[in-house]
């Protein structure tokens, strides 16, 4: 993340420090995977508390802050927004922070110092999520009409697609051609139910293998920000999901094919 | 043998690879940390028989030392 400093005539602006916190503090709060709403109003917040007016551009990968304190000094900061790990345990820290700041009246220099702290806030476990995702995931098959064989079949299949998914993005691979490739090794692995004769729902087992990449979050967010009226993040954040659906699309169909079940 | 089952043991097999790969590598790599002990070797008879207490082999070389005498 990186952050542009700009002012106008006044003398030094005494917006810095919390110009330049709140600029990192948006940054964080988007990548964190935060919707537009849920950032405008926690930098008003903040800033209200601290005297000052921000007036805020959001752009899909930037982020842009005007800071006016009392005396109408205004400095404009500029952060971008690095690609993160969707976290709402961050985003619930940081949304306590800002209440933090407006209801105890903290200073910028103590927030900046709980913000440091939130920021180095370790992601969940990723074994724990593993096995929570291929639960989940087997759930779904149950939810929609799966047998508890078709169950087995999804959990093993989630979890060797959710963990190849893991290696894949520790080693910097593409998003979309990890979704790509766990989908087709998910959807291979649940066609076991059909090759194998294994329950009685084996189709309910292959639908059911990919619902794990579907990007859920994404597609959330950006009706968030559409019916928020934020349409640029709202495209951005809708493409990428689209983007993304197309690419386990297509692994999905490939697998089918291969495999040689469904429409294929 | 089936063309679907032949693709289906594939990609099987080369998940499990990559498991059992990535298994064997971080027991080694943690074993590298700690104690160099290789995951399977043979020991001598006295670690095998030796009880808490006992001498290690690098202080029953002192014993040999003829200017103790």
């Amino acid at each position: 993340m990186t952050t542009l400093r700009t002012s106008d005539s006044c003398t030094e602006a005494s917006t810095a420090t919390a110009g330049l916190f709140m600029a990192d503090y948006a940054a964080c709060l988007l990548g964190c995977g935060a919707t537009c709403s849920r950032l405008e109003k926690n930098v008003q917040r903040m800033s209200h508390r601290w005297g000052m007016n921000t007036e805020m551009t959001i752009m899909p990968r930037h982020i842009h802050i005007a800071v006016t304190d009392a005396e109408g000094c205004t400095s404009t900061y500029i952060s971008s927004i690095g690609k993160g790990v969707v976290s709402y345990e961050k985003i619930t820290l940081l949304s306590k922070l800002s209440w933090k700041v407006a209801d105890r009246g903290i200073g910028v220099a103590d927030a900046r110092e709980i913000f440091d702290h939130i920021k180095s806030v370790a992601n969940a476990n990723r074994w724990w999520v593993l096995v929570a995702v291929s639960c989940a995931n087997a759930s779904f098959c149950r939810l929609f009409g799966g047998d508890l064989a078709a169950m087995a079949v999804v959990f093993v299949a989630t979890m060797a697609g959710y963990y190849l998914k893991q290696l894949m993005l520790g080693s910097g691979c593409d998003t979309r051609l990890i979704f790509a490739v766990c989908a087709f090794v998910s959807s291979v692995l649940a066609a076991a139910g059909f090759l194998f004769h294994i329950g009685s729902t084996p189709d309910v087992a292959i639908a059911t293998s990919v619902l794990y990449l579907v990007p859920g979050i994404a597609f959330l967010n950006a009706f968030n920000d559409m019916i928020d009226g934020h349409y640029v993040c709202f495209f951005s954040r809708l493409m990428d999901a689209i983007v993304l659906t197309c690419c386990l699309s297509a692994g999905l169909c490939l697998g089918m094919a291969v495999m040689k079940v469904g429409m294929f | 043998m089936d063309t679907t089952i032949t693709i289906w043991i594939c990609v099987a097999a080369a998940m499990a690879a990559i498991i059992i790969y990535r298994m064997l590598h971080r027991v080694i790599h943690l074993n590298h940390g700690a104690h160099h002990h290789r995951l399977i070797e043979l020991g001598s008879e006295r670690e095998e028989l030796w009880i808490p207490g006992d001498m290690s082999d690098t202080n029953i070389d002192s014993y040999d030392d003829a200017e103790d005498f």
